[in-house]
């Protein structure tokens, strides 16, 4: 049996099927750190993000055989571990609001942002609104996936953006002054 | 449209976040889980161990040696029975008379009733035991065994492993003869249903402990 650590993701995902259980912590391994993180920025709760990432892991080794390969499957995992996130955290019900396009107001980031404010200001940020800036602008999902997940329209989606991040750039100015 | 001067920025910023490790021990609770699908599986796997036929030779040893034991019950009886001299006379006439009513009966009777015998061959449909059937199951189960913590724990772990080897050993040995000297031979036969069947005791024995 070649090494685990020497197999592509095709063998790795192969081997993970035959419930080789090396071949199962090697792909924990090469996700655990980038989807405790996204688990960490939704939930914004250490622990939970441990129950979220232990029950997601369970799901994609459960389903891998249905992984399609229509993504990646680093994707592919993602979207487990966010749906996983999504079903832990107590959903406030996100209010339709103003849509983007209706927002006449400018955002300037400045020259410089410090990224320990920043990370400060995204934990600070009420959970709908940091969600929808985590999975946009951390994650790169578009306004429509973001919309499917959460169940909104897209307009809400964008405003929804527009507003976590007015809000960023006020905790982070307060911050700065302090 | 709102407008987002110096995006680059929190571009940048963005990327420069901290990323967070989960704790060691997050990976045991994901694989205790998944090892309760696992002894599901095993548990499966268990429940649908094949059964093995005995070789037909094996049988007709039995019904041999149960034959000649109820000959040999016969003649003890036999030879056992009271002998009583007037019960022996009343005996012979009895059998005279018999004798005689069967010898007038068929002079009288001429060829009217005829006797016929058929005879038919019948065809030894061969057994077939396929032998490599609950290989991945005994791999499976015996790997499971050697990497099992509870395991490696009981006393008779070393013995456990070193039995199956043996007998892994001696049913390989069995198959490369059967392989060049022919596959019918009852003796391999018999000995490789007894290999399997210590095998099968020492792997339900196994399983105990995964």
């Amino acid at each position: 049996m070649a090494h685990t650590l020497c197999m592509t993701e095709s063998e790795l995902i192969q081997a993970c099927l035959r419930n080789d259980r090396l071949a199962q912590k090697e792909l924990y391994e090469r996700y655990n750190s980038a989807m405790y993180t996204l688990a960490y920025r939704i939930t914004n709760d250490f622990e939970m993000a441990n129950d979220v990432l232990q029950d997601a892991f369970i799901k994609v080794f459960r389903n891998l055989s249905k992984f399609r390969r229509e993504s990646t499957l680093g994707a592919w995992i993602k979207t487990i571990v966010v749906r996983t996130a999504l079903s832990k955290i107590k959903k406030e019900p996100i209010v339709e609001s103003l849509e983007a396009k209706h927002i006449k107001e400018s955002l300037n980031w400045g020259h410089h942002l410090d990224v320990e404010y920043l990370e400060k200001a995204i934990q600070a940020l009420p959970e709908g609104y940091r969600v929808v800036f985590t999975l946009i602008e951390i994650e790169g999902y578009a306004h429509k996936e973001v919309a499917d997940l959460l169940n909104i329209s897209i307009g809400t989606s964008k405003s929804q953006l527009f507003y976590a991040k007015k809000r960023l750039r006020k905790t982070i100015e307060s911050l700065l002054k302090i | 449209m709102e407008k987002e001067q110096n995006k680059a920025i929190l571009k940048k910023a963005l990327l420069a976040l901290p990323s967070y490790h989960p704790p060691e021990d997050l990976w045991h609770g994901i694989e205790k889980e998944l090892g309760k699908d696992s002894n599901q599986d095993l548990s499966s796997a268990l429940a649908n161990l094949p059964s093995y036929r005995p070789p037909t030779q094996i049988w007709e040893g039995i019904q041999g040696a149960l034959e000649q034991e109820s000959l040999q019950e016969t003649k003890t009886k036999l030879i056992q029975f009271p002998i009583r001299r007037g019960w022996l006379i009343a005996a012979s006439i009895a059998l005279l008379l018999t004798a005689s009513w069967i010898i007038y009966s068929a002079i009288n009777m001429g060829s009217a009733e005829k006797v016929s015998y058929a005879s038919s061959t019948i065809e030894v449909v061969p057994y077939d035991i396929n032998f490599q059937e609950d290989e991945p199951m005994i791999i499976q189960v015996s790997d499971a065994f050697e990497r099992s913590p509870l395991a490696q724990s009981q006393s008779n772990y070393q013995s456990l492993m070193d039995n199956l080897n043996e007998l892994n050993m001696a049913k390989s040995a069995i198959l490369e003869m059967m392989q060049n000297y022919g596959e019918e031979d009852p003796q391999m036969i018999k000995e490789l249903a007894d290999i399997e069947r210590s095998r099968t005791d020492i792997v339900m024995k196994m399983a105990r402990f995964i």
